[in-house]
């Protein structure tokens, strides 16, 4: 059994890793910008040109992988867990309708992080991390995006301002970071306990069907 | 007796496991390029709209107004969309990567010139109000008005400063009590005329936004020696195809301007009061 999600997961992580990065080295120069407006404009501001360019472009693709990666862990989790009551069609609903998505996001991870906790037995630990993330992750995405609207519109750019917006970014982007390590580890995971459960079935058949009552393991090279 | 199965990598199972890293290593080109293509060295020189000044800003205590406009330099696109967003009449033209240096040599020049237009200023309204003042008090004066000026470059100002400073000595108020805009631009010359100046259509265009009533130009047809249009045409066509409400008015001199504010109806009325 493969996970449908694997190389997204692994993909998605890099993204947010190289993200992550960006977003530390954009607190840097917001830090700077905010001390010294001379050392930004002499030392720090070409910098933070690319620097935004590179962030604003990567994540819109990342935007994109975390969709698609959504869709396949809910494939997922459909496969380990039949009854898990949520289609990857209805996961990307409730991420992309507007208004709806305010309670959508955070319950995405709250029913994945539950069927962590109460449906497998090595990924409680994860199934943790993802339930006590999802509201979290809800507020720094509305924060961000107040912050960044009101730093685009503003006629001039405030220090303190900028400084704040760059630390909520780097939070925001950290959290996406540690749902994608918890949620790919959580399914590989359940996954091996899948396969213990229907390699432990396969052998208790093995045993019942042995003639002298004795295990053995004809088939099994 | 069962046996242990060994995880063997495949072949197939081998590739996938690099699959992640080339596709996530093409993903993140995308940006880089891009980022790398918006960062191209590519120069382009730029003029754009800026804003009337009170001559109360300087510390004169008069009541009209000089323009500035704002012009630079973009070193590749992604400054040029910068600015571009900022203002999108912004009007580019590509130059060369010495346009940068050419900028700086410029603005050394320009404050010399803005300097000299000032001291012209100041001894033509002396000279218009027939009160010379004091050595020590005009250069005290001058010093005062360069460092209030110092954030601007060129010498544009010099009519509307001596206009200013014909109003503070005079304790005129051409303005009617603020009810009539009066702005211009053009330089002022040791025998009081108005010189030339650059960038006519923008300072048009700010001194409409601001709601202009009325707006000086140098009165230059007969005297421009620079190739192109003088600032007297420039002015008449841009006031045409821009379609402005401003009342333009081409001056030779600074007692010409100061006349022509002193006949002013009171209360002067727009597009009704027009010489």
């Amino acid at each position: 059994m493969k996970l449908k999600s694997e190389t997204l997961s692994n993909v998605l992580k890099l993204l947010l890793w190289v993200l992550v990065g960006l977003a530390c080295a954009d607190l840097v120069s917001s830090i700077v910008y905010t001390a010294s407006l001379d050392a930004f404009t002499a030392y720090i501001y070409d910098f933070y040109g690319f620097i935004e360019i590179v962030s604003s472009v990567l994540y819109y693709i990342a935007a994109v992988v975390y969709l698609i990666w959504i869709y396949c862990v809910h494939l997922d989790m459909n496969t380990l867990f039949p009854s898990f009551a949520r289609s990857p069609g209805k996961s990307l609903a409730c991420i992309l309708i507007p208004v709806y998505n305010l309670f959508g996001i955070p319950s995405i991870y709250r029913m994945i992080g539950r069927w962590y906790l109460e449906d497998t037995g090595g990924a409680k630990k994860e199934g943790r991390w993802i339930c006590s993330l999802a509201l979290p992750l809800l507020l720094f995405m509305m924060l961000s995006n107040g912050l960044g609207r009101m730093v685009n519109q503003a006629d001039e750019l405030s220090g303190t301002m900028l400084l704040i917006l760059s630390f909520v970014t780097l939070i925001l982007y950290m959290i996406f970071l540690i749902l994608c390590l918890q949620v790919s580890r959580g399914l590989h995971i359940a996954r091996l306990e899948v396969l213990s459960r229907q390699s432990t079935a396969v052998n208790a058949d093995d045993f019942e069907a042995s003639p002298a009552g004795q295990p053995t393991a004809t088939h099994q090279l | 007796m069962k046996l242990k199965e060994i995880p063997q990598m495949t072949n197939n199972e081998s590739q996938k496991s690099y699959r992640h890293w080339i596709i996530g290593i093409l993903l993140l080109l995308i940006p880089f390029t891009v980022a790398v293509y918006a960062y191209w060295p590519q120069y382009y020189s730029f003029t754009t709209t800026g804003e009337i000044v009170p001559m109360e800003e300087i510390d004169v205590n008069g009541s009209v107004n000089f323009v500035y406009v704002q012009e630079g330099v973009t070193r590749n696109r992604y400054e040029k969309y910068s600015v571009g967003l900022r203002d999108s009449e912004a009007e580019f033209t590509k130059v060369d990567s010495s346009a940068e240096d050419d900028l700086s040599a410029m603005l050394d020049f320009e404050e010399d010139r803005r300097n000299e237009t000032i001291h012209y200023a100041v001894d033509s309204a002396s000279e218009v109000i027939s009160s010379p003042i004091e050595q020590d008090r005009r250069d005290e004066r001058l010093q005062q008005l360069i460092e209030e000026t110092s954030n601007y470059y060129g010498d544009s100002i010099g009519l509307m400063l001596g206009i200013g400073l014909v109003e503070e000595a005079m304790q005129e108020d051409f303005s009617q009590d603020g009810t009539i805009i009066i702005a211009g631009t053009g330089t002022l010359e040791e025998d009081h005329t108005v010189g030339s100046v650059g960038a006519i259509r923008d300072k048009l265009r700010t001194a409409e936004a601001a709601g202009t009533d009325i707006f000086f130009v140098p009165k230059d047809k007969e005297t421009f020696m620079y190739p192109g249009l003088s600032n007297e045409q420039e002015a008449e066509l841009a006031s045409k195809e821009l379609d402005l409400k401003l009342q333009l008015v081409p001056v030779a001199t600074l007692e010409e301007a100061i006349s022509y504010l002193r006949q002013l109806p009171n209360p002067y009325i727009r597009s009704v009061n027009q010489p």
